[in-house]
């Protein structure tokens, strides 16, 4: 289709709307209206002439949540809002809310407002934050910490990464996400210790110098207290390194010895962060080949001991992490504080506590605006799930299986069955995915077999 | 002196008429862009209405009296986006079927049915740059994306447009 063509049609004069005018026109006279102000001078303060006229005084007592409680100028709202936005499709937690979502850093290169809860750090004073709090460049690589949320569950920070050199092609998930990860040292204030973590951040690649992305630190990585383990192998004169030996099996943590030597901190409604970056790095969507690499299809074929021949003539170097024949990375140094407040207005723990004679059962389950955490009590050889009042599964946004993803789904009742760990992998699970055994319902499945089941009404 | 910039000018210091009459100036691109988003008219409206009000309110803080067109379109898309995503689950091809049976006219036809071959992720890129003739650098300040970015879209969409019309 010809350019000239393309500017014809949608450049069209189209036939006017009685509809969009009448809407045009009730905005006039709303400004026309708008209140002078006991200076005299005339003032736009349009949300007291709101009040009272029907959708138009709900539809602005949103803009109000979302722009004026944030002083952030309508010229200086990110443009779709983000990254959390712009992966909100890709995202494994989808669309993360925007009312409960700090922003840190603008792409339009002007300083966030401050809003006096999360982020609050190096303000001059009048609220205005030094962007260079959030934006940090080590060598090529520019790293930018653009909004955060934090929920009952877990912090989520958007992350922008720029490369002044070209990022070679990165591997390319079923879904559509590209990962990058990042070595990280992190100081919580409410521990004494730092967590050294190889954090994981779910995104895409806009071109072959940006990449967008969402870091989410769950509160369960964050908030186990070890020191009273960590005392008992001081006092014994073990080392970490000593403990897998055999024969000191005494000195393992077990199921059994957990709740002995393991605390878990609070963690408070508002914290501080000191997050530091070592490293990045992201997997290669072509590995380099290895001399004398064997297909798939050859290892297949091979011996355990044929096997185990050919792993020690692989390099050593293919064993460490990051390696130069699958990754990608970026050493440096970027380091970030932050001032974080939970919140999300759609926080909540619904108490269940059901326990069959055999023990096993829920307690309770943890609600956010994005996720559900079923704290279920149970042994090692069982496992559990969850399907929302339609009976779809509820499949999990993180790498622990009980932290679910609940976007897309109707929570107002929520089934979740545990069952016999071996069985639902070995059987049931494949109901689950669809298009399999279509004479059954994945539902039907579980009923029948489940060792626990409930049904928990969440009023959503 | 520039008729627009005149009118920002008085519009910033509060001028209602002035405000009017720039907005009346965008209407139809207002109207185009909306329906790139939104194929309901109601909602069209109510985002329009949105965008009015939030651009008044905020005028005061535009930085440069020549940008008026894009920040203005900015912010409609900030809203058409956020009335899309409220409104996700609404079944807008059933909509649209309703609004084509009606009495339109030619343009009207064509233009509706331009935006719903045009790919999803090109479509408000093709009615930016050709319906309302945004430069690539507007473009990419409206929407936030890279210059690059959007070039690629306008590319691959051209692409894709040839090959559903090659199809009809």
């Amino acid at each position: 289709m010809q350019e000239k063509e393309l500017r014809r049609v949608l450049g069209a004069e189209l036939r006017p709307s009685g509809v969009i005018d009448a809407k045009m026109e009730e905005a006039y006279r709303i400004i026309r209206n708008a209140e002078v102000g006991q200076t005299g001078s005339k003032k736009p303060v349009i949300q007291k002439v709101l009040v009272g006229i029907g959708s138009v005084a709900a539809v602005f007592a949103l803009m109000v949540t979302f722009c004026v409680m944030n002083p952030v100028l309508a010229s200086e709202i990110p443009i779709l809002g983000g990254i959390f936005s712009k992966l909100s499709d890709l995202f494994s937690f989808g669309q993360l809310p925007e009312e409960d979502t700090v922003l840190l850093y603008q792409d339009n290169g002007t300083a966030s407002v401050d809003k006096g809860s999360a982020g609050e750090s190096a303000s001059d004073g009048q609220g205005v934050r030094d962007t260079a709090v959030y934006q940090q460049t080590s060598g090529d690589i520019t790293i930018t910490l653009t909004e955060v949320y934090a929920s009952n569950q877990a912090l989520f920070i958007g992350v922008n990464v720029k490369n002044a050199q070209e990022f070679p092609e990165m591997a390319l998930f079923a879904d559509g996400t590209q990962n990058l990860s990042v070595e990280t040292v992190e100081y919580y204030s409410f521990r004494p210790d730092a967590i050294q973590s190889l954090r994981h951040i779910e995104g895409k690649f806009a071109d072959a110098h940006t990449y967008d992305g969402i870091l989410r630190i769950d509160y369960s990585e964050i908030n186990v207290d070890d020191s009273r383990y960590q005392q008992m192998l001081d006092s014994a004169g073990v080392t970490p390194e000593d403990i897998g030996q055999t024969g000191n099996e005494e000195f393992w943590l077990t199921d059994e010895n957990y709740a002995q030597y393991i605390d878990y901190y609070e963690i408070p409604e508002t914290f501080t962060i000191k997050l530091d970056i070592s490293n990045i790095v992201g997997d290669l969507a072509e590995p380099l080949p290895l001399e004398g690499q064997k297909s798939a299809e050859e290892l297949e074929r091979m011996s355990d001991e044929e096997w185990q021949k050919y792993m020690k003539t692989l390099p050593q170097e293919w064993y460490d992490y990051p390696n130069k024949y699958e990754n990608w990375w970026q050493e440096g140094s970027w380091s970030y504080d932050l001032t974080i407040t939970k919140k999300d207005s759609a926080s909540r723990v619904i108490e269940v506590n059901q326990i069959n004679e055999a023990g096993i059962g829920v307690r309770s389950i943890e609600l956010s605006s994005v996720e559900m955490t079923l704290n279920t009590v149970e042994g090692n050889d069982t496992f559990a799930v969850a399907l929302d009042a339609d009976g779809n599964k509820i499949e999990n946004g993180s790498s622990n299986a009980y932290e679910l993803a609940i976007a897309g789904h109707d929570i107002s009742r929520v089934y979740i069955y545990i069952c016999d760990y071996d069985e639902y992998m070995d059987e049931i699970k494949g109901y689950g995915v669809p298009g399999n055994h279509q004479d059954r319902s994945f539902q039907e499945v579980l009923e029948e077999r489940a060792v626990f089941k409930t049904v928990v009404e969440t009023g959503e | 002196m520039n008729t627009v910039n005149t009118l920002v000018r008085r519009a910033r210091r509060g001028d209602a008429e002035a405000f009017i009459a720039l907005i009346e100036e965008c209407k139809m691109t207002l109207q185009r862009v909306a329906l790139g988003y939104l194929r309901n008219e109601e909602d069209v409206a109510d985002a329009i209405q949105d965008t009015i009000l939030d651009a008044y309110e905020h005028i005061g803080n535009l930085k440069k009296e020549e940008y008026f067109k894009t920040w203005l379109v900015r912010i409609l898309i900030n809203r058409c986006t956020k009335r899309y995503r409220m409104n996700q689950h609404k079944a807008y091809l059933e909509d649209y079927s309703e609004e084509a049976q009606r009495d339109v006219g030619k343009a009207d036809v064509e233009f509706r049915e331009m935006l719903s071959i045009l790919p999803d992720d090109s479509r408000v890129i093709f009615q930016l740059y050709y319906g309302e003739q945004f430069t690539i650098r507007e473009i990419a300040e409206i929407l936030g994306m890279n210059e690059n970015t959007i070039k690629s879209r306008l590319h691959r969409g051209k692409e894709q447009l040839r090959v559903a019309l090659e199809g009809r």
